[in-house]
């Protein structure tokens, strides 16, 4: 190569090196992007180079992102009520710690995405049309029968659904919070690495609970076409209760009932 | 109505719950990418959170991801160095172990992941990876890595440059 590369690194070589990453990623100077390209026109080589790291740089950047586990926000809340944190939070602006230890004990899917996607994924015979829409929901004007133990300031913080799946997050009171899944079709639990587990009585739908200490508490039953997963950190005949509720299987749809649970949709935005 | 600032108030800095609420999966995504797994994926994004809580007085305006990705980048790069971290197990340690099982939503998000890209990750020297990371998964520039990282961009290019190649032996492999 008689031209003056335009990689430093490369003066010593006759080939492109940093050059072809950098070139990619639009790191060159104008001058320097003439340079390597026409080094490339003659290249064979070191086109096969650039197409390779160009494929590599693809599959980096469309990994999709990742979802942090359930109940990851509720464990950083737990620590951060500890005593410290207590006196940490008396100290500091009165309105401020509203607002935050009002989020991170709601961890509805603002703090903590459901992993929508891969239950989707998971679905049975799933058709994917479309992306899902997530709603934020402000407040929810009639509690169902099964949220009717937790305090009155319970709010229903979002509803996801799309295609075949469907997820009712269910923000709560400082102290308690429900997320209840539901997922048209049959699911491949048996995928799910969902720890210690046991079956459940006065269930129908061949439900079974995760007994993970930890982890947050689980249930998932069959309901007709849907698998219902009922999760939180409420108590477990409040799980089992919620379960039965919206894994109903004399209910027309457990996507339904859910629907019909979001009195008020607001600030809808998408699931990427 | 938009949350920008306008130019003849002070800047106000983003709320903690706002960063998390809007950037949380972003943050764990990179700190996943960063650790290569669960475990310390979530230690990191704790370590972040703390930050940003206290450094959130000190935001200045610009991009939230790079703001973020810096703040977990650097923490990444303390805990390494502070505790002359073990090689990382290749065999993968998101496997299931009976004494901390995952949580059910844990088990599916793990579903989900490219695990051949993961593990190449793994396989890259520290400094290799956060500067992959922070051009592959969060998307910034050379400079802002290099100020990011606190080293000159002709090390960020070559960093990210050798880092490509490693994965591409991986990845081909």
């Amino acid at each position: 190569m008689s031209e003056s590369s335009g990689g430093r690194s490369s003066s010593e070589s006759v080939h492109l090196d940093e050059e072809l990453s950098a070139l990619l990623d639009g790191e060159l100077a104008p001058d320097e992007v003439e340079t390597v390209n026409a080094h490339l026109a003659r290249c064979a080589s070191c086109r096969a180079d650039l197409e390779s790291i160009r494929a590599v740089r693809a599959q980096l950047r469309g990994a999709p992102a990742v979802d942090p586990p359930f109940g990851f926000y509720e464990r950083l809340e737990r620590k951060r009520r500890s005593p410290w944190a207590v006196v940490a939070a008396a100290v500091a602006i009165a309105a401020a710690c509203i607002v935050v230890v009002g989020f991170v004990i709601q961890p509805g899917p603002a703090t903590r995405t459901p992993p929508v996607d891969a239950l989707r994924a998971m679905t049975a015979g799933s058709q994917a049309p479309g992306g899902l829409t997530l709603h934020k929901v402000d407040h929810l004007e009639a509690l169902p029968t099964h949220l009717a133990g937790l305090p009155r300031k319970s709010t229903f913080k979002a509803f996801v659904q799309g295609g075949d799946a469907s997820v009712g997050v269910f923000g709560s009171s400082p102290d308690q919070n429900l997320v209840a899944y539901v997922v048209r079709g049959d699911v491949d639990w048996s995928k799910l690495k969902g720890g210690l587990r046991s079956p459940v009585e006065g269930l129908s739908g061949n439900p079974w609970q995760s007994i993970d200490p930890n982890a947050a508490p689980a249930i998932v039953v069959q309901s007709g076409d849907n698998t219902v997963l009922v999760t939180g950190n409420v108590s477990q005949s409040t799980l089992q209760q919620a379960a039965k509720e919206i894994g109903d299987p004399q209910s027309p749809s457990a996507i339904d009932r859910l629907r019909d649970a979001v009195s008020t949709v607001v600030d809808g935005f998408s699931l990427s | 109505m938009t949350s920008q600032p306008s130019l003849d108030t002070a800047f106000e800095a983003p709320s903690w719950d706002t960063v998390a609420r809007e950037y949380g999966r972003f943050v764990y995504t990179v700190a996943y990418r960063l650790t290569g797994n669960h475990d310390d994926a979530q230690d990191l994004v704790q370590e972040v959170l703390v930050r940003v809580q206290r450094g959130l007085a000190t935001y200045r305006p610009g991009t939230m991801e790079g703001w973020l990705s810096r703040i977990a980048t650097n923490a990444f790069l303390d805990d390494v160095r502070r505790r002359k971290r073990r090689p990382l197990d290749l065999a993968g340690d998101d496997i299931d172990t009976t004494a901390t099982a995952p949580s059910v939503d844990e088990a599916v998000a793990a579903e989900r992941l490219p695990d051949h890209i993961q593990v190449a990750l793994r396989s890259l020297p520290d400094d290799y990876r956060a500067a992959v990371v922070l051009c592959d998964v969060v998307g910034l520039t050379y400079p802002e890595i290099a100020e990011s990282l606190s080293v000159p961009v002709g090390t960020v290019r070559s960093r990210i440059h050798r880092g490509r190649l490693l994965l591409r032996e991986v990845l081909v492999s």
